[in-house]
């Protein structure tokens, strides 16, 4: 019989096992997508995912094991999409369909969950130093695609040679993460498309400077 | 409930009241720019910007906050344009005091968080620096020529 380690335990798991630690940490991010870390108990987690309490301690010691397990996969989801979505951005139109497949996204719930990760991150990280470094990772690796397709744009010409891509990567994503929560908090779309459009049209305008 | 008591009731009160009366100072470009090195390592907007983000679900008290920030924001950056004789017919919407106000609150909103999460204060400087720029680019043009000011983020990994 073939055995994988278990990222948390370290213990090898069957392919049963496999599946029902993912049941286990997939059902915990839903839950904790919509409610929040702070309200979702373990008890929640049964429930939701179908296994039994003594599973769930097979695979989890506690809920912080988990909260970081959840942070891998909504990590894993998020970088994800963005590669997916990013990689093929080297223009300002780019830059914009971008923005555009976001809003649409978080329209769609008028703003109700922000960002998954961003969420993550403003619960979390000042209690658990693993997850906060797992967290700053992920935002430095998601930067990073930023990052790159400006700089594509910038090699193209539409961004002048004297800005630097780190700072306006980081100012976007800050635009991004301000967005989402201030989406989230007027439960309407609008002040994400705001902060973006805002973000977008400063990049545009340092060509004209 | 007026907007006091229903500030009061959610505890955001005296944070509340401060961060937004600090706008009142802005009354042109150079107190701008001193309520930016102000803002950026305030420790009770910090605080208020990390109980905001942590509020699932919203609340009215909440909203009614924001709403009331962004205003006091909008009139600050008015008069910013006002004493800077900044044409009234300038009318491209990267000026709308609402639009910037909005764009300020954002920009604190997602630079405190990941400044808090990178424990260094690049991340909310570069992020405030660009909500700012428009005003900068109308009123003193001069100072955006040449390299972007200001620390630069260290982001690790």
């Amino acid at each position: 019989m073939t055995t994988v380690p278990d990222s948390t335990t370290g213990r090898r798991l069957t392919a049963r096992g496999v599946r029902t630690r993912a049941k286990i940490v997939t059902a915990a991010a839903d839950l904790m997508y919509v409610r929040g870390v702070g309200a979702t108990t373990l008890d929640d987690v049964i429930a939701a995912s179908g296994v039994s309490k003594s599973q769930l301690y097979h695979h989890f010691a506690g809920k912080e094991p988990l909260v970081r397990a959840v942070i891998d996969l909504t990590g894993e989801r998020v970088i994800q999409r963005e590669v997916e979505s990013l990689t093929r951005v080297s223009t300002m139109a780019g830059l914009r369909r971008w923005r555009n497949a976001l809003v649409r996204t978080n329209a769609l719930q008028h703003g109700a969950y922000g960002c998954a990760l961003g969420s993550l991150a403003s619960e979390v990280a000042d209690h658990d130093e693993v997850a906060r470094l797992a967290l700053l990772r992920l935002f430095a690796e998601w930067q990073n695609l930023l990052q790159d397709a400006l700089r594509r744009i910038q090699d193209s010409g539409a961004i002048p040679a004297s800005a630097s891509v780190e700072t306006l990567a980081v100012g976007l994503m800050a635009s991004l993460q301000g967005g989402y929560m201030l989406a989230q908090t007027a439960h309407d779309v609008t002040p994400m498309a705001t902060s973006l459009d805002m973000a977008l049209s400063y990049i545009e305008g340092l060509a004209k400077v | 409930m007026s907007f006091s008591s229903q500030l009061a009731a959610t505890g955001l009160d005296r944070r509340a009241r401060r961060v937004a009366d600090s706008v009142t100072r802005v009354v042109d470009f150079p107190s701008l720019l001193m309520w930016r090195g102000w803002v950026v390592t305030d420790p009770l907007t910090r605080e208020l910007l990390g109980e905001l983000a942590r509020s699932t679900p919203a609340s009215a008290a909440r909203n009614a906050f924001i709403d009331a920030w962004r205003g006091r924001l909008a009139a600050a950056v008015r008069r910013t344009l006002e004493a800077s004789a900044v044409s009234e017919e300038r009318t491209e919407a990267s000026l709308d005091p609402d639009r910037i106000a909005l764009t300020i609150i954002a920009a604190l909103h997602g630079g405190a968080m990941l400044s808090r999460l990178a424990r260094d204060n690049g991340a909310l400087e570069a992020a405030l620096d660009i909500a700012l720029a428009p005003l900068v680019a109308a009123v003193e043009p001069q100072r955006l020529r040449g390299e972007p000011q200001g620390h630069r983020p260290s982001m690790g990994g």
